[in-house]
């Protein structure tokens, strides 16, 4: 075990291999807040990776409704429940991470799910956190809640599933970051099933071996984003690349959000895994369950979301998200416009802050009609 | 009929033989294949063993209880006296080497794939104990399997063994959280009794691995029944629209390294072993298995009354780079075994340590 420094912690912690972090680290960001659980990423990375035979039950991204919905089943509920209490002081994490709440023998706290905790991803869809009774009417704050939460593979600095294979089949790609699995290595013993906090990494029956989200990296070897991104509808969805917070840039559009408004959170940081998928939380949850979920940063990100519209740099960074098939590494507000910048710096997209708006009056006078308010 | 006390003599050497380099003599196939059950007890056949200078250096281990110790003499006597009243006529069960695994020899056909074949009843037993994998994590926490019933026979040439051990299911096909029913003998590559690990081996000292899946045998088995494959025998009510693979023959290549890339890079792990469910691996410590391409061994297993009986056949001569089992000499093996049921995959096995074995040499 070697001593390494987990930033969304504040802390080290312990991790099988000795801290080495890729070139550049793929990073996402994840706008919860428009995500309407159409599934169009989901389909979208169905189509394209997992249509093939002992892969039918895979959703390598997944949507599900939180609170009552998980796809395996349980699958955040059961760790949370072995991990103990998970205590923060301020933003330092207290509690354990999987890592050193490992049990004897076991070099992750883990659990292995059954495959029929797969059989019902829609479980929970669309369920409320209480119940609509009698009489309720729309409130703010709202007095019932549920959100959408998507997931991929977090490509993680510290992976469980990398740490746990005893044959050490799983590498992290020094170019990009992005956590792969070598399909000629693996023996299918299933210990990055087990071990994956997050239930990312799922057994194929046909072959015997085990597969996950691999970042789509030909899409990003050519410097484009993966299925999942580019399919959404909401436009939720922005890929590029996360630094560590002493060599976080503000022209970065990822950094931005997660380092310097400290608007987009990881996933469950107290596993001790450092995600690199990170959230803009709901802002209609409470805060208990998003400090969980998020970490202790939630409140404050969910209000800097509620007076973003105030603020030209968010308002067109997310203007940004799902404008380009293009990673976005570097990004400007250039007047009233949100320019997405490549690696030297070059404008290759831009984005207007502002819908144009064109007022039709009512009487058309040289017709003498009046129009139609009807498309 | 009466046997001379030189003919019980010589039975007895093949049986209890704890010495390294015994020829063989003529006679002693001959006694060593037939089933001893009309072997009168008589005090003539015994004196001989008392007062001969026979080399029993050490002492063995009573059969019946192998944390007794008995002085050497003694033991001879009760070794004897229990292995021949095992095979006198009460009929109840195999003979039992308790020091080794004695691969005897044999004319006759090797059953390389009939762990039920007749031949196997007159040959030596040797019972391995098994104990948990704990020498690196993942360890496995809750002990499985911990006998093993061993019996080996060659012909000069080709070994094979018969592994017998107690598995109230049969798991066959993995899925997530099960795994397949397996087991594996292993090797030492380099010639001598300094032994690497028993834990698969260590850096220069490699290990030889013969591995028996049951899945593999499975895939045989459903192949030639025109059966279903691994998916479809798992999930026998699924339904499937559609896959891609199967829309558009001219790109199935690209379509299976895309939607099965470990079958593409012929994963060892995903296409079963060419003939028969054994697969040879080399490691140098755990986490280093790999598999050459030349392989040999070959082997089958039935499960049948809550027991899984495999045999696994190899050549004795591995060539460079494997390991050989030299003719009327010692070497070892090591046993792991893996329950499907318990998830028991990869490193969390019960295994053996080193267990001698005595290839018999070959008697014209």
């Amino acid at each position: 075990m070697a001593r390494v420094h987990n930033w969304q912690l504040g802390r080290d912690m312990s991790y099988w291999y000795s801290e080495s972090r890729p070139k550049r680290q793929f990073g996402a960001v994840f706008d919860i807040n428009k995500c309407i659980a159409c599934q169009t990423c989901t389909l979208a990375c169905k189509t394209t990776w997992t249509s093939g035979r002992g892969q039918e039950f895979m959703l390598w991204n997944n949507v599900e409704t939180k609170p009552f919905g998980y796809y395996p089943l349980a699958w955040d509920v059961e760790l949370l429940n072995a991990l103990g209490p998970q205590t923060w002081d301020g933003s330092r994490y207290t509690g354990r991470t999987v890592f050193e709440a490992a049990p004897a023998g076991e070099r992750v706290l883990g659990w292995m799910p059954k495959s029929v905790d797969y059989a019902y991803p829609n479980l929970g869809e669309d369920e409320t956190a209480g119940r609509v009774d009698k009489g309720m009417a729309l409130t703010l704050p709202q007095q019932i809640w549920m959100f959408y939460l998507a997931r991929i593979c977090n490509h993680c600095t510290y992976p469980a599933c990398l740490a746990s294979c005893p044959r050490s089949s799983i590498y992290k790609r020094p170019e990009d970051g992005i956590v792969v699995l070598d399909q000629n290595r693996c023996r299918g013993y299933q210990e990055c099933v087990r071990a994956c906090p997050y239930k990312k990494v799922y057994f194929n029956p046909s072959t015997g071996t085990s597969e996950k989200c691999i970042a789509c990296f030909p899409k990003i070897e050519q410097g484009i984003q993966p299925q999942c991104f580019v399919s959404c509808i909401g436009k939720i969805r922005l890929q590029g690349w996360v630094n560590p917070p002493d060599k976080a840039r503000e022209d970065n559009p990822i950094d931005y959000l997660v380092h310097v408004r400290k608007l987009a959170l990881p996933l469950y940081p107290q596993f001790g895994l450092e995600p690199n998928v990170y959230y803009v939380p709901p802002v209609n949850v409470p805060d208990p369950f998003l400090v969980q979920m998020f970490g202790p940063g939630a409140p404050a990100a969910v209000t800097t979301y509620r007076n973003a519209k105030d603020d030209k740099t968010l308002c067109g960074l997310f203007a940004l998200f799902g404008s380009t098939e293009r990673t976005i590494p570097f990004f400007r507000i250039q007047g009233d416009f949100a320019v997405a910048l490549d690696d030297n710096h070059r404008e290759f997209a831009r984005v207007p802050l502002y819908e144009p708006v064109h007022v039709r009056p009512a009487e058309d006078r040289l017709y003498q009609i009046m129009r139609s308010n009807t498309t | 009929m009466r046997m001379s006390s030189a003919d019980a003599v010589t039975r007895e050497r093949v049986l209890l033989a704890n010495v390294g380099e015994t020829p063989a003599w003529p006679g002693a196939r001959t006694l060593a294949l037939t089933p001893i059950r009309s072997v009168p007890l008589s005090l003539s056949t015994f004196l001989p063993f008392c007062l001969s200078a026979f080399p029993f250096r050490r002492s063995a281990f009573c059969p019946f209880c192998p944390s007794a110790f008995l002085p050497s003499c003694l033991s001879s006597c009760l070794s004897a006296v229990l292995l021949l009243t095992l095979g006198a006529g009460c009929g109840r069960g195999p003979l039992v080497d308790a020091q080794q695994v004695p691969a005897v020899f044999t004319t006759q056909a090797l059953p390389a794939e009939d762990p039920d074949a007749a031949i196997w009843r007159s040959v030596p037993e040797h019972r391995a104990t098994l104990i948990v994998q704990d020498v690196t994590e993942p360890k496995l926490s809750r002990p499985g399997v911990t006998l093993v019933r061993v019996k080996a026979i060659h012909d000069g040439r080709s070994i094979v063994f018969r592994l017998a051990w107690t598995d109230t299911t049969k798991d066959v096909i993995p899925e997530t959280g099960r795994s397949s029913d397996a087991v594996a003998v292993q090797f030492a590559v380099l010639p001598g009794t300094d032994l690497p690990d028993a834990a698969m081996g260590e850096t220069g000292k490699p290990v030889e691995i013969c591995y028996w899946k049951a899945v593999w045998q499975d895939d045989h088995e459903r192949a030639r029944n025109g059966g279903a494959d691994r998916v479809a025998t798992l999930y026998p009510s699924m339904a499937v629209d559609h896959y891609p693979a199967s829309a558009n023959p001219s790109a199935q290549v690209e379509m299976e390294r895309r939607y099965a890339p470990a079958a593409a890079a012929a994963n060892p792990v995903t296409v079963p072993p060419q003939a028969g469910a054994v697969q040879e691996l080399l490691a140098e410590g755990f986490g280093t298995s790999m598999v050459p391409a030349d392989q040999k061994a070959t082997g089958r297993g039935v499960w049948a009354r809550d027991t899984w009986t495999v045999t696994v056949a190899r050549p004795l001569e591995g060539g460079p780079g494997r390991s050989n089992l030299a003719l009327g000499r010692r070497s070892y093996l090591a046993l792991a075994v893996w329950d499907g049921a318990d998830r028991q995959t990869g490193s969390r096995k019960m295994r053996s340590g080193w267990v001698p074995l005595f290839v018999e040499a070959v008697r014209p």
